[in-house]
C-alpha cells in the first residue's frame, strides 16, 4: 500500500540497527495513526507524521541517544572517580603532598626549559612568510682583514653594495648591524641605548608595519644623509616616551648628530637577532663613528653587517646559493679595496657567497646557550623519570596495602577495568593537579632563569609566551606520568587473586616476590639516575671552580674598566695627544687611584686582534718561520695596573716612544716560548708583522717581555702576546679603554664610579664614559658555565631528594610487610643489631647496584658532558666515586630510620600479625 | 560465579516525559506501539508523535526497561500482527522512583504554595 511503502523509504531516516529493530512497528503505527475515522489515510496527519519520522531518525543518526546516554554515564563515572580518588588522596596526605611535589617540579622544570628552547631556537620571526627570509654570507671567510666590529659580521658596505648590484635570486635585498649609541634628548645626561642600523629596504622586505607614523624606506638611506630619520623600539617609546603618540616629529640626538623620529615599530617586532631587543633603529648612512677611525661605509675592510634578502617565488636556498656563487667572482674583483695587504688579495677574490635559512633571525644567544639548555633539557626530563619512578613505586605500596580491599571487590564482582580505572583515576588526578602547579611553577622558573641570565649576560631579551606548543608539551608530560606511574601500579593490582589474599596466613609472612623485584628495580633505577645527575653536577660545578679560580696571570680585582668617549669634545687631531695626556694625569691624582693604563684589548672582553709574525734572523741565531699571533695596544700603566710582572727588559716610555721614534713591541713569555724556543734573549731582537690594511709591513723591536696573561676568554689557553706602543700610534683616538685600579682602604667600591664620573666630567663635560667592574665583567663571561652549574646542580639535588624518599619510602614499606618474618627471626634468636644490619645491608645492595648501573650510564654520556667541562676529563673518575660516596651516606640516612624500627619491633606482637 | 549487576534505578532518573509515560502506560499490561501512542495522547493531551515515540522505545528496550513479545493481533484496532511491550521489573522500578522523585517535588510545590491542597 502507498502509505506503508513511503513509509519505509522514510525509515530510511533512521540508522539501520533501528530500521532492523523497530522499523516493521513504527510504520505500522504511523500508517494506522494517519487513518481518519473513516478509516481512510488523511494525507494531511500522514504528512505531519512523516515529517516527525524523518526528524526523529536523523536525530536518532546525530547521535544514537544510548550512545550519548553510554558516554555521559562514562563522564560521570570518571567523575566519581575523580572524587573518590580526591578523598582517598586527601586521606593520605603525606602522600599526596610528596606525589603533587614531585610531579609538579618535574612538570615545571621540563616546562620551563622547554618555554627556553622554544624562545630561542623554534620560534620563526614575527615577519611575513619568514621562510622566503634567507642569509648571504661568505662560506671561505676564514682569513679575511680587516676590522670585525660586530659577532655575525658578514660583509663590507662594499660587498653589499655589491650584492645589491648584481643579484637575481632575490625579489628585495638589505643590510644590517647592531650596536650601541649615545642617546640623548633635550638636554638629559647623554646614555647608551642599542641601535640596529638598516638599510632603506630593510622594513618593507620584512613586511614591517609601523605602530605609529612610519617605517624608513629608501628615500631615507640615501648617501650624506642630510636629515637623518630615525624608528623607535616600541618598548623603548614606551619606557622612554610614555608611549606618547606625539612624540612623531620630536628630536633626539644620537651621537654628535640630530635625527627626526618619524614611527614607532609594533610590540612584537624586537629585530631579526633572536636575544635582543633594538631601542631605535637609524638608516645605514647615518653611520656613528668613533670618531677617529675611517668611515665604515667607505672602508672595504670594516666588515660590520648582515645581508639578507628575501628569495624570489620559485627559488630554493640551494638555488641561490649557486647563483650567488656563480656571481662570486666578478664580485669580489670589483669590490676589492685598495688598500687589502696584498697576501691576502687572493684569499679575498676566492670568496664564494652562500644563502642560508633565516627564518629564525640570527642569534649569539642561541649559539651561546643552546647547547646547555638541551642538556638542562635532558636532564630535567631524567629527573621526571626518576620523579616517576618513585610515585609508581609509592602507588605499588599503596596498591600493595589494599590488597584486600581490592580482592573483596573482585569477589563481588568488579571487573578488572574497574579495578585499573580505580588506581588510574588517582594517577590521573594527581597527574591534573601536578600539571596545573607545575605550569605555574614553569613560568615561575623559566623567568628566574631569564632573570639571571639578564643581569649576568648583556641585556637578555626573551618573550616567553604559553603557546599550544608548551601547553602541548606540558599535557604531554603530564600524561606520560600518568599512565607510567599509574599503569604500574594498576596492572600489578589486577593479577590479585582473591581467594589467595583473604586467607589471613599467607598475607604478612612473605612479600610476593615478583612484586617486590618490581620495587626493587625502580629504586635502582632511581638511584642509577641520581648518581648520573649528581656526578654531572658536580663535574660542572668543578668545572666553573677551575673556570673562576684559574690563574690569569693578571689581577682583575679592585679593577674598573672605563670605556671613555670623548668625540663630543671636537678636539683637533694635533691637541688630542696632550688632551689625553692630561685627562690620564688627572686620572692618576684621584683621591683612591693606585694607577692607570689604556689599552686596545681588554684582556677577557671577548675582542682580540691577530696577525701574522716572525722573526728576523740575527747574527748568529736563527729567525723564525711565519705564525700567528695575538695583538694588543698598551702603555706602562697597562702592566703595572693589571699586575702583569715584567720579566725581562723594559715597558713603555711615553717619552721614548713617540709616533716618530723606531716601532717597539712588548712580548709575553708563551710568545717567546713559541717563536723564540732556542733560548737567548729576545730583547734586541726583530719581529715583523705582516701588512695590514692601511699599514705595510712593520718591523719591531722587542724591548720587554713581560709574564703570560689571559687574552680573549677564559676557556683559551695562554698565547702568544705582541703588545705595541699606544704612544706611537699615528693618530691618537678620541675613543679610549681604560683599566683603573683603586684601594679599598681609600674608597670604597661603590664610590669609584662616581668619583670617576666626576673626574671626566671635570675633563670635560662632553666626554662620555661607561664603566664596568673588571671582575663583574669575567663573571659576566662564566654565565654559560653558571647557568649548566646551577641548574644542573639543582636538577641533581631534587634527584637526590627524589631518591632518598623513594628509598625511605621502600625499605619503610617492605619492613612493614615482613614484620611477621622478622618476628619470627627475633623469637629463633636474632638480636636487634642483627635485623637492624639486615635491613640497612639489603638497602646497601641496592644502593650498590644502582651506583654500578649509574657509572655504566654515565661512562656512556660522559662523551657528551666531556666537551662542556673545564680542565677535567670526561671520565672523571673522582667525580664519579665523589657521587657514589654522597649516595651512600643518603641511602645510610634513608635507611636507618626504618632499620632503627625494625630492630625496636616487640616479636611477639610481630609474630602475631 | 559473579553476576552481572543491575544499574540502580536511580541511575535512569530524571527520566524524559515521553519515557515516563510509556512506562506508566505499559505498567497497567502489555500494550503495542499504536496503543501506546494513542492512550498518552488522550490521557495526558500530549501531543506525541510516532518518530519520538518509537525512539524512546528503542532507548527502553536498550536499557531493558521494557522487552519485546512475540506479534499478535488486536482486535480492537484492526487485527493486524503487532509486537507488544511489556514492563521489565527493573522498568517497573524505575518508574516507580521517578513517580517519587514527581511526587516529592509536588511535594514542594504544594507547601510553597503553588499548588492548591488536594484533599
Amino acid at each position: 500500500m502507498l502509505a506503508s511503502f513511503l513509509g519505509r523509504l522514510l525509515l530510511l531516516a533512521f540508522p539501520r540497527r533501528f530500521r532492523d529493530r523497530l522499523g516493521r512497528p513504527l510504520v505500522q503505527t504511523l500508517v494506522t495513526d494517519s487513518r481518519g475515522r473513516s478509516g481512510r489515510i488523511a494525507w494531511s496527519r500522514f504528512t505531519a507524521g512523516a515529517f516527525d519520522v524523518v526528524r526523529a531518525g536523523l536525530g536518532e543518526r546525530a547521535g544514537s541517544v544510548p550512545e550519548r546516554r553510554r558516554r555521559r554515564a562514562m563522564l560521570e563515572a570518571l567523575w566519581q572517580d575523580l572524587r573518590v580518588a580526591g578523598r582517598r588522596l586527601n586521606q593520605s596526605r603525606g602522600f599526596a603532598v610528596v606525589a603533587l611535589l614531585t610531579l609538579a617540579l618535574g612538570i615545571g622544570a621540563n616546562t620551563a626549559l622547554f618555554q627556553l628552547l622554544e624562545a630561542i631556537r623554534f620560534r620563526s620571526l614575527p615577519i611575513t612568510a619568514p621562510s622566503e627570509l634567507a642569509e648571504v654570507r661568505i662560506q671561505n671567510f676564514d682569513g679575511a682583514r680587516g676590522s670585525f666590529s660586530i659577532w655575525h659580521a658578514g660583509a663590507t658596505n662594499g660587498i653589499f653594495e655589491e650584492i645589491r648590484r648584481r643579484q637575481q635570486t632575490f625579489s628585495s635585498v638589505f643590510a644590517w648591524s647592531t650596536g650601541g649609541a649615545r642617546f640623548s634628548r633635550d638636554t638629559n645626561a647623554p646614555r647608551f641605548v642599542s641601535q640596529i642600523l638598516v638599510s632603506g629596504a630593510f622594513f618593507e622586505t620584512l613586511g614591517v608595519q609601523p605602530a605609529l607614523g612610519r617605517v624608513l624606506t629608501d628615500a631615507d638611506d640615501v648617501r650624506g644623509c642630510a636629515s637623518p630619520a630615525v624608528v623607535l623600539g616600541h618598548a623603548f617609546w614606551q619606557s622612554e616616551f610614555g608611549g606618547d603618540p606625539r612624540v612623531l616629529g620630536k628630536r633626539i640626538m644620537l651621537g654628535r648628530d640630530a635625527y627626526e623620529i618619524v614611527g614607532v615599530t609594533p610590540r612584537e617586532f624586537t629585530g631579526l637577532e633572536v636575544g635582543r631587543r633594538f631601542d631605535v633603529a637609524a638608516p645605514l648612512c647615518s653611520e656613528w663613528l668613533p670618531a677617529g677611525s675611517s668611515n665604515r661605509l667607505e672602508s672595504g675592510t670594516e666588515w660590520f653587517l648582515i645581508v639578507m634578502g628575501r628569495l624570489k617565488p620559485g627559488w630554493t636556498l640551494d638555488r641561490a646559493s649557486g647563483h650567488l656563487a656563480s656571481i662570486s667572482p666578478a664580485l669580489f674583483a670589483a669590490a676589492l679595496p685598495a688598500n687589502y695587504p696584498t697576501e691576502s688579495i687572493a684569499g679575498y677574490r676566492a670568496f664564494r657567497l652562500e644563502a642560508l635559512g633565516a627564518a629564525y633571525g640570527v642569534s649569539s644567544t642561541r649559539e651561546q646557550y643552546a647547547a646547555p639548555l638541551w642538556f638542562l633539557q635532558a636532564t630535567a626530563l631524567l629527573v621526571l623519570l626518576v620523579g616517576c619512578a618513585n610515585l609508581a613505586n609509592l602507588m605499588l605500596a599503596r596498591g600493595a596495602a589494599r590488597e584486600r580491599e581490592i580482592a573483596a571487590r573482585v569477589a563481588l564482582g568488579a571487573s578488572r577495568l574497574q579495578i585499573v580505572r580505580v588506581v588510574l583515576a588517582e594517577s590521573l588526578l594527581l597527574s591534573i593537579l601536578g600539571a596545573v602547579l607545575g605550569a605555574w611553577l614553569a613560568h615561575e622558573i623559566s623567568g628566574a632563569i631569564v632573570r639571571f641570565l639578564d643581569g649576568r649576560a648583556n641585556q637578555l631579551y626573551l618573550e616567553l609566551v604559553l603557546d599550544w606548543r608548551v601547553v602541548g608539551f606540558t599535557s604531554f608530560v603530564a600524561v606520560l606520568t600518568c599512565v607510567l606511574s599509574g599503569l604500574a601500579a594498576a596492572w600489578r593490582s589486577c593479577g590479585v587473586s582473591a581467594a589467595g589474599l583473604l586467607r589471613s596466613a599467607e598475607r604478612g609472612l612473605t612479600d610476593n616476590r615478583a612484586r617486590v623485584g618490581l620495587r626493587r628495580t625502580l629504586v635502582i633505577a632511581q638511584v642509577a639516575l641520581s648518581l648520573v645527575l649528581l656526578a654531572g653536577a658536580l663535574l660542572f660545578a668543578r668545572s666553573l671552580h677551575n673556570l673562576t679560580r684559574q690563574d690569569l696571570g693578571f689581577r682583575p680585582d679592585g679593577v674598573t674598566v672605563a670605556y671613555v668617549d670623548a668625540s663630543g669634545m671636537n678636539i683637533p687631531i694635533d691637541k688630542r695627544a696632550d688632551f689625553k695626556e692630561q685627562m690620564l694625569r688627572r686620572l692618576r691624582s684621584a683621591p683612591g687611584v693606585v694607577a692607570v693604563g689604556e689599552t686596545t684589548v681588554v684582556p677577557l672582553s671577548n675582542s682580540s686582534s691577530d696577525n701574522e709574525v716572525w722573526i728576523e734572523s740575527a747574527a748568529g741565531a736563527a729567525g723564525s718561520p711565519r705564525a700567528s699571533s695575538s695583538f694588543s695596544g698598551a702603555d706602562a700603566g697597562f702592566f703595572r695596573t693589571l699586575e702583569i710582572p715584567l720579566l725581562a727588559g723594559r715597558t713603555f716610555d711615553a717619552a721614548l716612544d713617540t709616533p716618530s721614534a723606531p716601532p717597539v713591541a712588548i712580548v709575553n713569555g708563551a710568545f717567546v716560548n713559541q717563536f723564540l724556543p732556542a733560548g737567548g734573549s729576545a730583547i734586541g731582537r726583530r719581529l715583523w708583522r705582516q701588512a695590514r690594511p692601511d699599514f705595510p709591513e712593520t718591523a719591531y723591536e722587542i724591548v720587554g717581555v713581560v709574564g703570560n696573561a689571559k687574552y680573549e676568554h677564559l676557556r683559551q689557553p695562554l698565547v702568544p702576546i705582541v703588545y705595541t706602543a699606544i704612544s706611537q700610534r699615528p693618530q691618537p683616538s678620541t675613543f679610549s679603554q681604560l683599566v683603573i685600579r683603586t684601594t679599598r682602604t681609600a674608597l670604597a667600591p661603590e664610590a669609584v664610579v662616581p668619583m670617576l664620573k666626576g673626574v671626566f666630567a671635570q675633563a670635560g663635560a662632553a666626554i662620555v664614559p661607561t664603566f664596568q667592574d673588571y671582575r663583574e665583567m669575567i663573571d659576566r663571561s662564566l654565565v654559560q658555565d653558571a647557568l649548566l652549574a646551577a641548574l644542573s646542580g639543582f636538577f641533581a639535588v631534587l634527584a637526590v631528594l627524589l631518591a632518598t624518599i623513594g628509598l625511605y619510602g621502600s625499605v619503610s614499606f617492605a619492613v612493614s610487610r615482613r614484620t611477621a618474618e622478622i618476628g619470627l627471626r627475633m623469637a629463633l634468636g636474632a638480636d636487634r643489631r642483627g635485623i637492624f644490619r639486615m635491613v640497612i645491608g639489603e638497602a646497601f645492595v641496592l644502593v650498590a647496584i644502582g651506583c654500578a648501573t649509574g657509572w655504566l650510564i654515565a661512562a656512556a654520556v660522559a662523551r657528551m658532558l666531556g666537551t662542556m667541562a673545564y680542565g677535567l676529563t670526561p671520565n672523571d673518575p673522582a667525580t664519579l666515586f665523589a657521587a657514589c660516596a654522597l649516595l651512600a651516606v643518603v641511602a645510610l640516612a634513608a635507611s636507618a630510620m626504618p632499620a632503627r624500627r625494625a630492630a625496636r619491633l616487640d616479636p611477639m606482637v610481630a609474630c602475631r600479625e | 560465579m559473579a553476576r552481572p549487576t543491575e544499574p540502580a534505578p536511580q541511575s535512569f532518573l530524571p527520566l524524559t516525559s515521553v519515557v515516563f509515560e510509556i512506562l506508566v502506560t505499559l505498567a497497567s499490561g502489555d500494550r503495542h506501539g499504536y496503543s501506546i501512542l494513542t492512550e498518552i495522547r488522550d490521557r495526558s493531551r500530549e501531543p506525541l508523535r510516532v518518530g519520538s515515540l518509537y525512539r524512546a522505545i528503542g532507548r527502553l528496550l536498550d536499557d531493558r526497561l521494557i522487552e519485546e513479545l512475540d506479534e499478535r493481533p488486536d482486535p480492537d484496532v484492526d487485527d493486524q500482527r503487532r509486537r507488544y511491550y511489556r514492563l521489565t521489573d527493573l522498568g517497573r522500578r524505575v518508574a516507580a522512583a521517578e513517580a517519587r522523585r514527581l511526587d516529592l517535588q509536588l511535594r514542594h510545590a504544594r507547601a510553597a504554595r503553588l499548588l492548591a491542597d488536594r484533599r
